[in-house]
């Protein structure tokens, strides 16, 4: 072939390409909305598990956008997304005050646990409360990871400390600045105690193999973890999702998602 | 799901990659044919904006497209079109000075236009055609840095599935969930088609590298 007829066929191939792609972009799906959620509920893909059959039956499409609940709410509160999950109640109330949403719901509920090396396992047997537990942690400097965004788990860890009357002022005390997940590794490289949920230790055990649960308790107030779904007055449409969400449809599927990914009870639906 | 990624990643790279050579080259050929006022001031500008990090790009242009933002009106934040913004905004600066050294003797061309009185579109074609090497060196830049950038599409597109999960942001969801084998496999994945991508400009312009 002569290279100029070459250079023809490929110069128009390259035309072609980015007529495709500009095409590509240009097709527009049907309703879309956005919803922020916090990076728990989602990197577990217990949202992608439950909204298919909703998005399927009423022909929208859900938008998950993961970040931390603090961000969440500030993205949230500019406009540029519908609807949040998040599981940090106090940020709710501020935005009902606000009348940014007329309510939430609560849908469903996981614990907090206090994970760590396996050999220090024995240490905590004892330990009456998570109180007591972060005490000990910190009499003995050890290692112990802090997400320190803010981020709901994050809240909570502080809620924890405060509850101790202690500050988290100890050498072992380590500032990772990142997500649940990320910080688990962190945490199993380091060998460090970390409070974390349930679901994001137990979808991600495997690959935590240093790591053990020491301390849960469900009666425990400050261990329990609600997730909330609340959205934009604006958007009324959505208020279907909620009551979704408190559905029997929904209830099944909590129980398959649970059934398939950690062959117990991780996700409790809220009553 | 792998497929849908690979597809988004060329959705938003093929166009950036497009729109910054066409405009960085236009516009790194007038800064140096042109003699203008602030012309040196401008060049420093581009040198300067050359190293532009990407988070700070996505978080300027988050902060113009988000809903109380000036141009929120046009409900772009969490799109392809900001992601394409984005990265546009990264790679022009490297085009232009790119064309900036890339147009050597460009005087003595342009003299030679004159002499063969060459005028209007001819004499642009001329050019590129004389500086077709360069230009497709400015197309594989873009490409390249489109294709590896992840701070700034990260940050404006949100990693939504489906739709701004392109390959280098999907790689950084694998790696906060710890799955660094999945993670691996995007990458190859990027690679692959970092590779086609150069090929297939090589043997459209020839062996760039002679």
């Amino acid at each position: 072939m002569k290279e100029g007829k070459l250079f023809k066929i490929l110069a128009s191939l390259l035309a072609f390409i980015l007529v495709a792609t500009f095409s590509y972009l240009s097709f527009s799906y049907s309703k879309t909305y956005r919803i922020a959620t916090t990076t728990s509920i989602y990197d577990s893909g217990f949202l992608d598990f439950v909204t298919p059959a909703f998005e399927k039956k009423n022909n929208v499409k859900f938008n998950f956008i993961s970040v931390g609940s603090g961000q969440a709410v500030k993205i949230f509160k500019n406009g540029d997304v519908d609807g949040i999950i998040i599981h940090e109640k106090s940020f709710l109330n501020e935005l009902k005050k606000e009348k940014l949403i007329n309510g939430y719901t609560a849908f469903v509920l996981n614990y907090f646990i206090l994970v760590g090396p396996k050999d220090k396992k024995d240490l905590l047997k004892e330990v009456k409360s998570v109180q007591e537990a972060f005490a000990l942690i910190r009499k003995n400097n050890f290692k112990f990871v802090s997400r320190a965004d803010n981020s709901a788990t994050y809240i909570r860890e502080i809620e924890i400390w405060r509850l101790s009357k202690l500050k988290p002022d100890f050498e072992g005390y380590i500032k990772s600045g990142l997500g649940m997940g990320m910080s688990l590794n962190l945490a199993n490289e380091k060998g460090a105690f970390i409070l974390t949920d349930e679901a994001t230790f137990y979808k991600m055990k495997d690959k935590l193999d240093s790591l053990d649960v020491v301390y849960q308790n469900p009666k425990e107030q400050v261990l329990t973890n609600i997730y909330y779904f609340a959205y934009s007055p604006k958007k009324a449409q959505l208020s279907k999702f909620a009551s979704y969400l408190k559905s029997k449809e929904f209830k099944n599927l909590v129980n398959s998602f649970n059934q398939k990914f950690f062959k117990k009870e991780v996700y409790r639906v809220v009553k | 799901m792998l497929a849908n990624v690979v597809i988004s990643t060329l959705a938003v790279c093929i166009p950036s990659t497009f729109l910054a050579v066409l405009i960085g080259v236009s516009a790194g050929y007038f800064l140096k044919v042109k003699r203008f006022k602030y012309r040196k001031i401008l060049i420093r500008i581009v040198y300067t904006l050359s190293g532009l990090p990407p988070v700070l790009a996505g978080l300027l242009i988050y902060i113009l497209f988000s809903r109380k933002g000036p141009l929120g009106f046009l409900d772009m934040l969490f799109t392809k079109w900001a992601m394409i913004i984005t990265q546009v905004i990264l790679i022009v600066p490297i085009v232009m000075l790119y064309t900036l050294s890339g147009l050597k003797n460009i005087d003595k061309v342009l003299e030679n236009l004159d002499y063969l009185n060459i005028k209007g579109r001819k004499r642009y074609t001329a050019i590129m055609k004389e500086y077709s090497k360069e230009i497709m060196y400015a197309i594989v830049l873009g490409l390249s840095r489109s294709i590896s950038e992840v701070g700034g599409v990260l940050i404006v597109g949100g990693n939504i599935e489906g739709s701004t999960r392109i390959l280098t942001t999907a790689i950084i969801f694998e790696i906060t969930k710890g799955e660094f084998s999945n993670a691996l496999l995007l990458g190859a994945a990027l690679l692959a088609i970092s590779f086609t991508f150069n090929t297939f400009l090589q043997i459209l312009q020839g062996d760039v590298v002679d």
